[in-house]
Parts: C-alpha cells; sequence; structure tokens
C-alpha cells in the first residue's frame, strides 16, 4: 500500500447520495440507501463530487472499488484519487470548468484510451479501463472504505 | 462394389490403379472424384457398415502427455468420425498458411489461393451453404443482422457454416458402391504399407482382418487416409523395410500432432443492450440458404502486430442481470455478485440509465484456439498390441505455456475490444497458471503428425501431399497440416481431398 494511506481525512462535511443525484442529473436505479461519504481535500473535492455525480450507483462503484482495493495497492485519499483521475483527462482537453456532460465525455474517453493502451485492471476477472476502476477507488475512498489498511503488501500486488 | 473382406480367400492378391486406406471424408471424397474415370480404384476400410465394438477398440491406445481419449475422439467404420462430426465448417484465413517469424515451424508450401477453389467443391461434398464464410453484408438478412460493433481493429466477427452435418458413410454410400471403378473392401485393415526394397516406393498393402484372413492389395500409387492419428501410426508400423517406418527418414512422422485446446466459459461477458445482439452470435441460424453461427475472431493486423496465434470464441445468452438481483439471498456464488455494480459503473459513463431495474445481460462463451507447431508434441508406437497383433498408438500431446499465454492474450484484446466500445465488460475466468495439466477440452481435431513441408527434414509430405522420398505413396487427411489455425479441419482437409483426387487423376491421364 502506498504512503498515501497515512493520511486520515476528516472534518468534512457527508456528501448525500441525495446530493450527487442533484449534482449528476442522471436517472437511478432504486437501490439500498448510499454509505455516508466521507471528507474531501479542500482542493479536490470539488472535482471528486463532480465525478462522483456522475455514477447512477455510487454503491456499486464503491463495491467495485473495495474489490479492487483487496489484490491492489491504490492511493487512499480521495483528492489523491481524484487528481490522478484528472492527470488522465486534462491532456486530452478536459479543463476543470466543464460541464457535468463534458465531465461525463471526458471521462469516456478516457476509459477508451486505456482500454486502446491495455492500461485495465483486472476486478475479480472483470477487465476494468484503469480510469474506471480509480473512479470505483475514489467512491470506495468516500464511502470510508478501509479495506487493505491492514497488511499492506510492500509490492505493487496488482493483476491489471 | 461392396466386398467383406472377411470373405476374401487368404492369400489372394488383388491388382489395382489406386489403393486408398480409409473410408472416412477424406477417402470417401477421393473415392467419389475418381469415380467414372478409367482408374480401377480400391477403397480399403477397416471397419464394416455399422459400428463394431471389436472394430472400434483398433483405436485404444496409451495417452502420456495432456489426456487425450484416443478412442472416442474418433470412429473405425464406413464413413469414419464423420459418423459422428459437428459439421460446423469454415476455410482457414490466408495468413494460416504463412511462415509468421512469431510461430515457430509455421508456413505451408501452399497458400490460400491454391486451395480457395477447392474450398467450393469442399463446401459442396459437405452440403454448406453458399461460400460467404466472412460476408457481412450477406447474414445482414437486409440489415436486420448488424454485427457488434466492436472498435480497435483486433476482433472481428465472421462466421462457421453448419453441414447437416453429412454422414459421408451414409450418404454417399449408394453412389461409392455403385461406382463401376471402385471396389471397397470392407473390414480389411492395412496392416502395413510394404515398400519396395530400396524403400522409394509402394510394393503392397498387407490386409488383415479380425477373423484372421490375410491378403494384399498391389496398387500403382497409395492414398493414406485413415485420419490424423492413424495416418502416422500406419506410416510407423510400415517398418519391415525402413526401419524407422515410411517417410521417417528424419524422424518427423507423428511429430507435431496439434489439436484445438477447446476452453468452456474462458470468458464472461455482460452487455447493457442486448437487443443488439444479432440471432447468429447466440446460437445455430437458419439464414440465406445456410445455417450459421457467428464467432470473434482476431484481426491478421492484430496477430501480426501482437504476434500471436489465433482463437475462435463462440457466446450465448446466458441471464438478464437486474439492479435488484440480491445474489447473497438467493445463494447464488458470490462470483456473481459484483455483475450488477459491472454493469451499473459502463451505464454510468455511457449516461445510459437503467429502466426498470433490468441492467443488462450475461453471455457464456466458448473457445477454440490455435496450439503451435511442437516436434515433441507427437504420436508414437505403444508396447502394447491390438486384436491384429499391431503396437498400439502412444500419444504424448504436449501444450506450453506458451499456448496458454497466447490465449490469455488474446481474451485480454477481446476485452479491450469491448471496453472501448462501452457496451460491455468482460470477465477473464480462464486461469492463469502455466500448465495445461488437466486437459481443459478439444475439438476431436487430428492435425499435423504428417505435415507438409517442402523441406523433407522438415515434413512428411511435399506441397502435393506426396511422401517425400516416395515415388507412389501419398496422405489425405488434416495429418498434413502445416498449422492448425483456429477452425475446425474437416473442411479443409476435404479442400485437400480434392485437390489430391485432381493430381492423381491427372498422373493416370498422362500415364502413371
Ligand atoms: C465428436 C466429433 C465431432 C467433430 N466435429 C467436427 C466438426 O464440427 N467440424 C469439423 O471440421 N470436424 C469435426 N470433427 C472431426 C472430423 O470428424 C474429422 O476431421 C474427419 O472425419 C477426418 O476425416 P478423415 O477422413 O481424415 O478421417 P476419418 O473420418 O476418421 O476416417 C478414417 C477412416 O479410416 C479407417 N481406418 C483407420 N485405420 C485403418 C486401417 N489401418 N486400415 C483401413 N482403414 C482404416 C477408419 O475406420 C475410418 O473409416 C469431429 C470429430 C468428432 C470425433
Amino acid at each position: 500500500m502506498s504512503n498515501n494511506q497515512e493520511h486520515a481525512h476528516e472534518g468534512h462535511p457527508a456528501i448525500s447520495r441525495r446530493n450527487l443525484l442533484i449534482l449528476g442529473g442522471v436517472a437511478i436505479v432504486a437501490g439500498a440507501l448510499p454509505v455516508t461519504f466521507l471528507a474531501l481535500e479542500p482542493d479536490n473535492s470539488h472535482f471528486a463530487n463532480d465525478l462522483m455525480s456522475l455514477l447512477a450507483e455510487p454503491d456499486a462503484a464503491a463495491r467495485l472499488g473495495t474489490e479492487w482495493r483487496k489484490v491492489a495497492t491504490i492511493a487512499r485519499e480521495p483528492a489523491v484519487i481524484a487528481s490522478s483521475i484528472g492527470k488522465r483527462l486534462n491532456p486530452h482537453g478536459w479543463h476543470n470548468q466543464g460541464t457535468p456532460e463534458e465531465l461525463r465525455e471526458a471521462l469516456k474517453a478516457a476509459i477508451v484510451r486505456d482500454y486502446a493502451n491495455n492500461d485495465m485492471v483486472s476486478i475479480s476477472g472483470w477487465q476494468i479501463a484503469r480510469t474506471s476502476a480509480e473512479l470505483c477507488a475514489l467512491a470506495a475512498s468516500l464511502s470510508g472504505d478501509s479495506t487493505g489498511d491492514e497488511a499492506a503488501p510492500a509490492a505493487h500486488a496488482e493483476h491489471g | 462394389m461392396f466386398i467383406d473382406g472377411r470373405q476374401v480367400p487368404d492369400g489372394t492378391i488383388i491388382d489395382t490403379d489406386i489403393a486408398i486406406i480409409g473410408a472416412g471424408a477424406a477417402g470417401i471424397t477421393i473415392a467419389r472424384e475418381l469415380t467414372g474415370k478409367d482408374i480401377r480404384v480400391t477403397l480399403i476400410e477397416s471397419g464394416g457398415l455399422q459400428f463394431e465394438p471389436e472394430s472400434q477398440s483398433l483405436y485404444e491406445g496409451e495417452s502420456v502427455g495432456v489426456p487425450y481419449a484416443l478412442d472416442s475422439s474418433r470412429l473405425r467404420y464406413f464413413g469414419g468420425s464423420t459418423n459422428h462430426w459437428g459439421g460446423w465448417c469454415r476455410p482457414m484465413q490466408p495468413i494460416d498458411f504463412e511462415q509468421r517469424d512469431w510461430v515457430p515451424h509455421s508456413g505451408w508450401p501452399i497458400t490460400y489461393d491454391d486451395l480457395a477453389p477447392y474450398y467450393e467443391r469442399a463446401n459442396d461434398i459437405a452440403q454448406v451453404g453458399p461460400v460467404r464464410y466472412n460476408d457481412t453484408d450477406w447474414w445482414s438478412d437486409d440489415g436486420k443482422n448488424k454485427i457488434l460493433p466492436l472498435p480497435g481493429g483486433e476482433v472481428t466477427t465472421r462466421w462457421f457454416e453448419y453441414s447437416p452435418p453429412t454422414r459421408f458413410g451414409q450418404f454417399y454410400r449408394k453412389a461409392i458402391e455403385k461406382a463401376p471403378n471402385v471396389q471397397t473392401y470392407l473390414h480389411s485393415n492395412v496392416l502395413e504399407i510394404v515398400p519396395t526394397a530400396n524403400a522409394a516406393m509402394v510394393d503392397h498393402l498387407r490386409i488383415g482382418t479380425l477373423s484372421g484372413v490375410r491378403f494384399e492389395v498391389r496398387p500403382k500409387l497409395v492414398i493414406l487416409a485413415t485420419g490424423g492419428i492413424e495416418n502416422a501410426r500406419v506410416l510407423l508400423m510400415s517398418n519391415s523395410v525402413a526401419k524407422a517406418g515410411l517417410g521417417n527418414d528424419n524422424d518427423v512422422v507423428g511429430r507435431y500432432f496439434m489439436e484445438h485446446p477447446h476452453v468452456d466459459k474462458p470468458v464472461e461477458i455482460l452487455l447493457t443492450n442486448p437487443e443488439i445482439v444479432a440471432p447468429y452470435y447466440k446460437t445455430y441460424t437458419k439464414l440465406n440458404g445456410a445455417q450459421i453461427r457467428a464467432v470473434f475472431m482476431f484481426t491478421d493486423e492484430y496477430l501480426r502486430a501482437q504476434r500471436r496465434l489465433g482463437t475462435v470464441m463462440t457466446f450465448y445468452e446466458s441471464k438478464d442481470v437486474r439492479a435488484d438481483d440480491t445474489y447473497d439471498e438467493r445463494g447464488i456464488s458470490e462470483n456473481r455478485s459484483l455483475e450488477p455494480d459491472i454493469l451499473q459503473m459502463i451505464r454510468s459513463t455511457n449516461a445510459t440509465p437503467a429502466e426498470d431495474g433490468a441492467l443488462g445481460k450475461r453471455y457464456g462463451t466458448g473457445c477454440a484456439t490455435e496450439q503451435a507447431p511442437n516436434p515433441i508434441s507427437r504420436i508414437m508406437l505403444s508396447h502394447s498390441k491390438d486384436a491384429l497383433g499391431l503396437q498400439r498408438t502412444k500419444m504424448d500431446w504436449r501444450l506450453t505455456t506458451d499456448d496458454r499465454t497466447n490465449l490469455r492474450k488474446n481474451l485480454e484484446a477481446l476485452s479491450r475490444a469491448f471496453g472501448q466500445w462501452g457496451g460491455g465488460a468482460v470477465k477473464i475466468l480462464f486461469k492463469d497458471k502455466d500448465r495445461w495439466d488437466e486437459a481443459e477440452g478439444w475439438g476431436n481435431h487430428h492435425m499435423g503428425t504428417t505435415r507438409m513441408s517442402a523441406d523433407p527434414r522438415k515434413g512428411v509430405v511435399d506441397a502435393n501431399c506426396k511422401v517425400h522420398g516416395m515415388d507412389n505413396l501419398y496422405v489425405a487427411g488434416s495429418s498434413v497440416f502445416t498449422t492448425s489455425a483456429t477452425v475446425n479441419p474437416t473442411l479443409t482437409l476435404l479442400a485437400l481431398a480434392h485437390r489430391l483426387a485432381d493430381h492423381v487423376a491427372e498422373k493416370f491421364t498422362r500415364g502413371a
């Protein structure tokens, strides 16, 4: 597990599922109530929120993120993960002031690029674009998932 | 005319022009092609017109490599293994004949173009539909069927066409029986192809029946067509003059045995929109004069760029996946529990929200994959003997880590294609390990044991299927394949059989 996990995050207001839906404007399938999201670092919280708002079912993404964490060493801080996703989008024209639709398009394009570049990770065998996987990891972190906190493997254990 | 070998007087000598050993797909095709010509043809078949356990048991043998069923993977009576084949037909691709510098021992001495006209005739004899194997428009049914638009240029859709499946022994029995120039000896086993003293020509065939009769056939030319394993065994057993067996001066006979490893569910696929999957992907579909099935294959560009061997993948509907699926409650295995989540993820990034909780569908798959030619994967003679007193087959089928890696990489390419398309996701179930220690499955496709090469040091037969170093001995069947490609072998061996029939007929027309 990377050093990033040593930093704890506290004190920021929780993001409700309802807020996420409002942000994203995406039709949602009825599901269980969402987990309570923990705090974000101020700088990237906006972007992380924007990313989360695109998800039809943040809990679903969080479960995938948790699953990925079982086999891979991934940053734990939402800000770090969000920034990693941002780095995948920015060189291809994404700017942080875009609309949700533009963000979705940028994300989609990044996912296509990941697959084209063979940048996939394996989540229980599912071959997922790294950008999607990081989105899941972000959801997991925001949901307070602690998988992988203990006995973190020294090496990068991912099977992607 | 059919003659029961058990009724032939002991010691009889039969003179003929062409002896064909084995009345399976290849032997019957050649006999049929020679019918009506001014050539005396003798077709020699081990079995009778029906399955008989005594004849079948001659196929039993030892398997010492990847476990293999030598007996049930072929049938030993008139019609051969077509008495239970599945009828899947598809020609090889041009690239399959090429020398690929990343595939050791690849490169046929003939090209796809050499075989193309014979594929048409092969289609006819196997009663397959029109030759439209790669024709997207032809199978679109006026635009109703669309291929999945998988981007990336690595994976493509192609089609298999089906033979009914033609049971060659039943369907062509009357034609062979009535052929004025063809005499068929049933219950007659070739015990040895006996050459002249210098082993440069076949002198005669030693024939025996399980009832103990022994007689001889003295042909001008011989075509060995006993199937992809038995062809090698018969050559190896023919060792009274050439101690290593016929055509085996360079120790190639029996080597390079190839199968198509078959893996059930190497991947599962989730699609958000099952509506767009054309019926021909999911099952056998009758369309435009044929029975077809679409498969995923890998493009030449991909195979060249990534230095891969091919794989064919079939695809079938398995189950709807819903948002309200609660796998744990219904006791469905835990590994299914992420399926709704995966589909939700795809839908989120695609902005295709689910309606009424229906998230998508799960599809199962199957695959057959190409193994690289490998000299240590081989057919040998066992110490144990069959009821005719002949050494049984000993098979050492080898599959390598590279063969596994190749398949795994192809599955990753499939995952990339579905991922880039954005309408689905792929889960790789094929285990990431080194060995094929338990046979994952096979296709009953026996290839490579008398391989074709222009160079006698590297192959048993030449481009005309003639055994190197022998003037009048030819081999028919998938044992002559230099590489296995990924598609079922029978259409190609039928094409080669037509080509061989033309070749030998011409020899006799010109004066053998
Ligand atoms: C279950 C099953 C399903 C299959 N499905 C397909 C499919 O869908 N598509 C496909 O392309 N292929 C399929 N195949 C493979 C196909 O059946 C073979 O490729 C084809 O039959 C081989 O033709 P052949 O003439 O070389 O050999 P065979 O058809 O096996 O014929 C060989 C003949 O030689 C005879 N013989 C053997 N030894 C001697 C001897 N010493 N003396 C005299 N006669 C002898 C045998 O009795 C037999 O009649 C399948 C095979 C099996 C077992």
